[in-house]
């Protein structure tokens, strides 16, 4: 499948625009399915939360992307409790190396599951989840979203499918 | 993948790249400017290299209470980001601009002084030039329209060979972009980012103080 990123637009400021960069700053992506704005899973996994749902993922993006706009470590800007490793995995059999997906716990109930590409965020699901742990099906859904992000980052390509 | 078709989309959402949260009731600024002042004090306690245990101790508060300080959800008192700062060494300003301005910077966001030198060999010739970074701050118009690179540069300089002199130097690049938030690359090629006329440039960094 070919995927695509775009940057994370939060609903503010308005009218949608970036968020303001510093040199420094971790820059938001969501993945797409298609060049097709309606392809984006960040928007799919938001249309399906209910309203109040909604309401806690929209603050819980715009608290990302203010401390995302700092440029310090993540982990550093949220308590332990809010931003740590969900799970990790290997992103082929026999690898050397393991990929690390982090968890931001949100307002309410949201998740944001993500992994790190350089000084990029990449968004891979955000669930409403009332259970601390993931279900396998949930853990090997976000795990094929981040094989499919890596393996952008192994041919180089992130950069020629940002959108 | 059946990732997106597992969700229902809405027709609203369907539409072009509109806002995710369109349906939603307008956001209060007044609780995201709660949020960025608990994203700016988090963002300087991990510059000063503090863990907020640490800064706890210092202030004889409970860790508790620096949770709730950078969570963003508390309405703070001048006292509290004063006593906040001033344990880590810093003071602070209020600091007024336009909503469409740059804010301003941070101490996390300050550059170190880069002294620069570009070297190349253009067909034989020796070209010398001097480097000045500039930060997006000062181009801040590109910095709205948020189309800027994370670093620039300038370049003005003389090729100092016989039969070239400095009027013809206005036939060097001027404006060059890095891709680079930390000009990390010590041996950075622009070969191909450079005029024709210049066959092999490399960018060596040295940071003074």
């Amino acid at each position: 499948m070919t995927i695509f990123f775009k940057r994370l637009k939060v609903g503010h400021p308005e009218p949608l625009s970036m968020p303001q960069d510093a040199p420094n700053s971790w820059k938001t992506y969501t993945i797409l399915e298609s060049r097709q704005p309606q392809s984006c899973m960040t928007r799919a996994d938001i249309a399906a939360l209910d309203t109040s749902d909604r309401h806690d993922a929209r603050t819980s993006f715009i608290a990302l992307v203010n401390r995302a706009q700092t440029g310090e470590p993540l982990t550093e800007l949220y308590d332990k409790k809010r931003c740590h490793e969900a799970f990790t995995f290997k992103p082929f059999e026999n690898s050397p190396i393991e990929i690390k997906v982090w968890r931001i716990w949100g307002a309410g109930a949201i998740r944001i599951y993500f992994i790190y590409l350089k000084k990029n965020i990449i968004l891979l699901r955000t669930i409403a989840k009332r259970k601390q742990k993931l279900s396998k099906g949930e853990e090997g859904e976000i795990k094929s979203i981040a094989k499919l992000v890596l393996g952008c980052i192994s041919q180089h390509e992130f950069e020629d499918r940002t959108l | 993948m059946s990732h997106s078709k597992s969700a229902s989309l809405s027709k609203t959402s369907l539409e072009a790249d509109a806002d995710m949260f369109a349906d939603l009731p307008p956001l209060d600024p007044f609780e995201i400017k709660k949020d960025q002042i608990a994203a700016q004090l988090a963002a300087l306690l991990s510059h000063s290299g503090k863990t907020r245990t640490e800064i706890a101790d210092a202030l004889g508060w409970k860790k508790s209470r620096i949770t709730s300080i950078l969570s963003g959800r508390s309405n703070l008192t001048t006292r509290t980001i004063w006593d906040f700062c001033s344990s880590l060494s810093f003071d602070f300003d209020v600091v007024f601009r336009r909503a469409s301005q740059p804010t301003a910077q941070q101490p996390w966001q300050q550059y170190s002084a880069e002294a620069l030198t570009l070297s190349a060999i253009t067909q034989g010739n020796l070209v010398v030039m001097s480097v000045e970074e500039h930060t997006p701050e000062k181009i801040a118009a590109d910095v709205k329209n948020g189309t800027n690179w994370p670093s620039y540069i300038t370049i003005s300089g003389f090729i100092s060979t016989e039969n070239r002199d400095l009027e013809k130097s206005s036939r060097l690049p001027t404006f060059l972009d890095l891709a680079s938030p930390n000009i990390s690359a010590i041996d950075y090629s622009f070969a191909g980012k450079i005029k024709p006329e210049i066959d092999l440039v490399q960018l060596s960094k040295s940071t003074s103080t």
